[in-house]
């Protein structure tokens, strides 16, 4: 697979669980499981450096300071018997050129940014005694402690209630304004990456299927996973219409019994033989494109 | 008309090391047979105590449960089984890892001592057919299938006594988007074909639209709002409610004013006086908090609990 984020941007990578979304973002932070898994990649560039080519120390200096992480979990992201001062001031420390009286001074401005109230009370704290909304933001500040070039977040508000989870999301959007900070923002959330993302790539089965600006792929999609994921959101009600929801049948494939040709072929209603024997290619106009034999004409869905 | 179900002034509390927790402090429901009450709230508003409470999980401190007019008995556990039944949210903790698919589905009638071997067996087999579980894989364990396919196991159980209320607790939150599609399509039909009631919890909005002919708002203990889905949905009064609706992509909600949250959910072994939204809410005024709103009737069977609410609702309700 190819992409790109550029400055400010926010590219949304959107599938189902096991599409290879999560895989995507630990494979660029290369914390991947070496022993298991291998990472092909022509090029994996951050601002004209290429961390394909990086060895082992290399990268380590990149991660967390050019490319930051945001987690689902909080708590098992965060360590539970640090306080969360001592978490911050670490990382600033490691990535700044700081004294530790500046460096907490550092992670003061960082709370606050994230909108912490009383930031300086909730230094002392540990991590399980704060709400999973405050949890989540300690780690945006402790992704931020870096100053990164690009922030990976995984799923960062899927654990969240949906009002908590509104409120990190304008968090984000204002704190990539503000600080003109790249984000790739993995989610299966598709009203998240109508919120936050300018651009969107959707995944299935390893590979991205279709991407293009947020508009343009929810409003008129051309591959037919796209169309039958967003149909399947309920919309509308079924006790007044009676509609049924559109269902994709079927689950995705694992990775050991991926189809040869189109992995979405079986679940497909347009496959054909041409299908199920050859990969169709992403094809790219511009930023935009898909991979499919029989695109959609490209109708609002 | 007796209802189906019939909730009055449920309390149900929490004691814990620190105080007592009114999870639900005083809430009164009705469904009707064939119909879905959606339940909506953040969590730890007291939606799951609830629900638990209505299915005999968890003690009911104060009120009356009623089934067909018949009153509850909430002293025994499962005395009402037969008749309420229950589906979860992550169907991996629900069902015994140790028992295979067909042995989880002929486990409640074992239990209720209902036909003997071969009728069992050929009823469990119809009720899986029912959900769309394959042969192939009845005598899997739960590690062996899918989400989607745990969660159809769990419907079946749930079916297997022929209840005719069914309590779901976030029934699709934990599944993929095109999975969850699947699992409506099979709950509401199955609500069709058995003219089953359901108490559907969900935090999704617009799942809880889709399924639901009235929709109850929580907060805190507490019902906020309740009407039918359509008006909640087109025309939500609480501020509450209108917060949530802000997180959906809601294009039909009517103008009102805009609510926008920006704590988190107080700390419920002391919620605040008056009005329990009031420290959340940008619209408050100094008589919430002192009088605690109650419920009051916006017209067409839609209730809000709301000091301001005639604010807003005037010129809307004139035109419905």
């Amino acid at each position: 697979m190819s992409f790109s984020v550029g400055v400010g941007e926010t590219l949304a990578l959107v599938g189902e669980s096991g599409a290879g979304k999560s895989l995507t973002a630990m494979a660029l932070m290369r914390l991947h499981k070496t022993q298991f898994m291998d990472v092909v990649a022509d090029r994996i560039d951050l601002q004209g450096r290429d961390i394909a080519r990086m060895n082992d120390r290399e990268i380590r200096q990149i991660r967390g300071s050019k490319i930051a992480m945001i987690f689902q979990d909080p708590l098992t992201a965060l360590n539970p018997v640090l306080t969360v001062e001592r978490q911050l001031v670490e990382s600033i420390l490691l990535h700044n050129d700081l004294s530790r009286a500046g460096a907490r001074q550092r992670a003061l401005e960082l709370l606050d940014m994230v909108r912490i109230p009383a930031a300086k009370s909730r230094l002392g704290e540990y991590s399980h005694r704060l709400s999973g909304g405050m949890r989540q933001r300690v780690m945006i500040a402790m992704a931020l402690a870096g100053n990164p070039q690009l922030i990976l977040a995984d799923e960062p508000t899927t654990a969240l209630d949906v009002t908590i989870s509104a409120q990190i999301l304008d968090l984000l959007r204002e704190l990539q304004t503000n600080l003109g900070v790249g984000m790739l923002f993995i989610t299966h959330d598709l009203h998240a990456v109508r919120t936050v993302a300018q651009r969107v790539a959707v995944m299935y089965s390893g590979r991205i299927v279709e991407t293009g600006d947020v508009d343009t792929v929810f409003t008129a999609p051309r591959h037919p996973y796209t169309e039958g994921l967003l149909a399947a959101r309920p919309h509308g009600s079924f006790v007044d219409g009676g509609h049924r929801l559109r269902e994709i049948p079927g689950t995705v494939p694992t990775p050991s019994d991926r189809p040869a040709g189109c992995a979405f072929a079986p679940r497909c209603g347009h496959k054909t033989t041409e299908c199920e024997e050859t990969l169709p290619p992403l094809e790219l106009w511009g930023k935009a494109g898909f991979a499919c034999f029989h695109p959609l004409e490209g109708v609002p869905a | 008309m007796t209802k189906r179900l019939e909730i009055s002034d449920l309390v149900v509390q929490h004691k814990s090391r620190k105080g007592i927790v009114h999870a639900v402090a005083g809430i009164s429901l009705e469904i009707d047979a064939g119909e879905t009450l959606g339940l909506v709230g953040e969590s730890g508003c007291g939606k799951s105590s609830l629900a638990r409470a209505v299915v005999g999980l968890n003690k009911v401190t104060a009120g009356t449960l009623s089934i067909n007019g018949e009153p509850m008995n909430t002293s025994r556990h499962g005395a009402h089984a037969r008749e309420i039944q229950m589906i979860f949210q992550d169907p991996y903790g629900s069902l015994n890892p140790r028992l295979t698919v067909r042995e989880l589905v002929e486990e409640p009638l074992k239990v209720h001592r209902l036909g003997n071997k071969a009728e069992r067996a050929e009823r469990v087999t119809a009720l899986l057919d029912r959900v769309g579980i394959p042969d192939t894989l009845h005598q899997r364990l739960p590690h062996q299938l899918s989400g989607g396919q745990r969660q159809r196991v769990g419907i079946a159980r749930a079916l297997a006594l022929e209840p005719e209320i069914i309590v779901c607790d976030e029934p699709v939150s934990a599944l993929d988007v095109s999975v969850q599609a699947q699992v409506l399509n099979l709950l509401v039909q199955l609500q069709r074909e058995q003219n089953l009631s359901y108490l559907f919890i969900s935090h999704d909005l617009e799942v809880v639209r889709y399924v639901s002919n009235w929709i109850a708002v929580m907060y805190l203990g507490k019902i906020v709002e309740i009407g039918p889905a359509e008006q909640i949905w087109k025309r939500p009064l609480h501020p509450y409610t209108r917060a949530l609706m802000q997180t959906t992509d809601n294009k039909e909600m009517e103008a009102g004013p805009e609510v926008k949250l920006n704590s988190e959910l107080p700390n419920p072994l002391s919620p605040p006086s008056g009005c329990r939204f009031r420290t959340r809410c940008p619209l408050a005024i100094e008589r919430c908090a002192k009088d605690e709103p109650l419920l009051d009737d916006q017209g067409s069977r839609h209730q809000v609990a709301c000091h301001r609410v005639t604010e807003w609702s005037g010129d809307t309700a004139r035109a419905a």
